[in-house]
């Protein structure tokens, strides 16, 4: 009897500790390079542009990705920038978390007309001087960059497949990276520094604004799937 | 016990023994009141004790062992950082598999144990620039070793006492991976101010 009580006190906390890993995925499977191959958004899944289409993910175990993508590769006379960074953890085997780079879109109004604001400068033509779009500048007012995290529910992890979901506002997996942007969505910005981000999403004018606005109080859901590749 | 690989042990699991034990001591405390209030014999409150003890005394066991082999990680790569410790001179440098120039940025490397490293270029171009000498931090867990000015890319260090291989990959522009590989011997040690 004693026997039995001893077996029974060693082996509940064991249960204990193992009853809930079948459910968890591990930080080691999630390391290495990942080629994005579908994303599904509210279920129906996305077009992808050719650009978007070789997205690939490296994931490292010192808790830093790296991304690929071609989205602004023809910029700078086709030599774009095509690798970006960020950080990955995973958080009690059931989530995932990404950082990336985003942009915050705040774009003024003109207090009377309630028209989008827009920079504007002198552009010389032959003997003619015209105002006109200060494209540079307006974009930079109209959307800050800075870094966020998006938390993902992993749905499935092996050796072979990843695939992840996000519900998110249309306009902040657009504008986040999330992952390969669409090319259409930004602009090159021309007359930047050497060495500075010379890309932006493209400028708000009275046309797009409450197109975009809205994009950023819709919510969707989008599972991203990638399989892992060899190198 | 997957729970526990690669990660040696952590606050996390910490808690989550205390929540057990936490969970097991309340359920020995609700015997205890059911045994009290249908009046049965001291004499099985005493066993339920022994019980509670014994369960105690197993968990610290089972606590013992883990920390034991969670240990045993630790020490293996504290020294590989040790190793790391040290002045190191590039040998060679190959990307994928072809010889090619050495990295002039890092024709020596001196890794020093207060976790700065010192990158030292002898080129002429940075010897006529005065810019030889580019320090950084540094850091080493797993066998990845991040120096700070190379972020977001680690290298894959492999050390042994004399000689030090350094590996990292990158993508190129056209999505493939560019494996780098950095060969360094040890040399004496230099001051650097």
């Amino acid at each position: 009897m004693k026997t039995i009580h001893i077996l029974l006190i060693l082996l509940i906390p064991l249960a204990f500790l193992t009853s809930c890993q079948e459910d968890e995925f591990t930080e080691s499977s999630a390391l290495g390079l990942w080629k994005q191959v579908s994303v599904t958004e509210d279920g129906v899944e996305i077009t992808l542009a050719p650009e978007q289409e070789n997205y690939k993910m490296l994931i490292d175990a010192n808790g830093i990705v790296r991304y690929y993508h071609q989205a602004f590769m023809n910029y700078s006379n086709g030599d774009g920038p095509t690798s970006f960074y960020g950080t990955w953890s995973m958080l009690d085997g059931q989530w995932i978390n990404f950082t990336t780079d985003k942009w915050k879109f705040n774009p003024t109004l003109s207090s009377d007309s309630s028209k989008v604001t827009l920079k504007t400068k002198q552009y010389v033509i032959g003997n003619d001087t015209i105002i006109g779009i200060d494209t540079l500048n307006s974009v930079k007012s109209q959307w800050s960059k800075y870094h966020i995290q998006s938390r993902f529910t992993i749905l499935q992890l092996t050796d072979n497949v990843m695939e992840i979901r996000l519900k998110t506002f249309v306009g902040e997996k657009k504008y986040a990276f999330l992952f390969a942007p669409d090319p259409t969505d930004f602009i090159e910005l021309k007359g930047v520094a050497s060495g500075a981000v010379n890309y932006s999403p493209k400028l708000v004018t009275d046309d797009n604004n409450w197109i975009i606005r809205k994009e950023f109080q819709t919510l969707k859901t989008y599972v991203f799937k990638f399989e892992k590749e060899d190198y | 016990m997957v729970f526990l690989e690669g990660r040696g042990f952590s606050l996390p699991f910490f808690k989550f023994l205390s929540i057990k034990i936490i969970v097991i001591r309340t359920l020995y405390s609700f015997l205890k009141k059911i045994i009290q209030q249908l009046n049965l014999s001291s004499m099985k409150i005493t066993s339920i004790k022994i019980a509670h003890k014994s369960i105690v005394l197993a968990c610290a066991s089972l606590l013992f062992i883990f920390i034991g082999n969670a240990c045993e990680e630790d020490t293996s790569t504290n020294d590989k950082q040790t190793q790391l410790v040290g002045t190191w001179h590039q040998t060679s440098r190959t990307i994928d598999g072809v010889a090619t120039t050495k990295d002039s940025t890092r024709l020596a490397m001196q890794i020093n144990a207060n976790s700065i490293c010192i990158l030292c270029d002898s080129s002429y171009k940075a010897i006529s620039s005065k810019s030889i000498i580019t320090r950084s931090s540094w850091s080493f867990s797993g066998s990845l070793l991040n120096i700070s000015v190379d972020l977001p890319a680690s290298w894959n260090a492999t050390v042994s006492d004399n000689e030090l291989s350094l590996e990292r990959v990158d993508f190129n522009s056209n999505g493939t991976l560019a494996k780098t590989i950095l060969e360094f011997e040890r040399i004496t040690n230099i001051e650097i101010e």
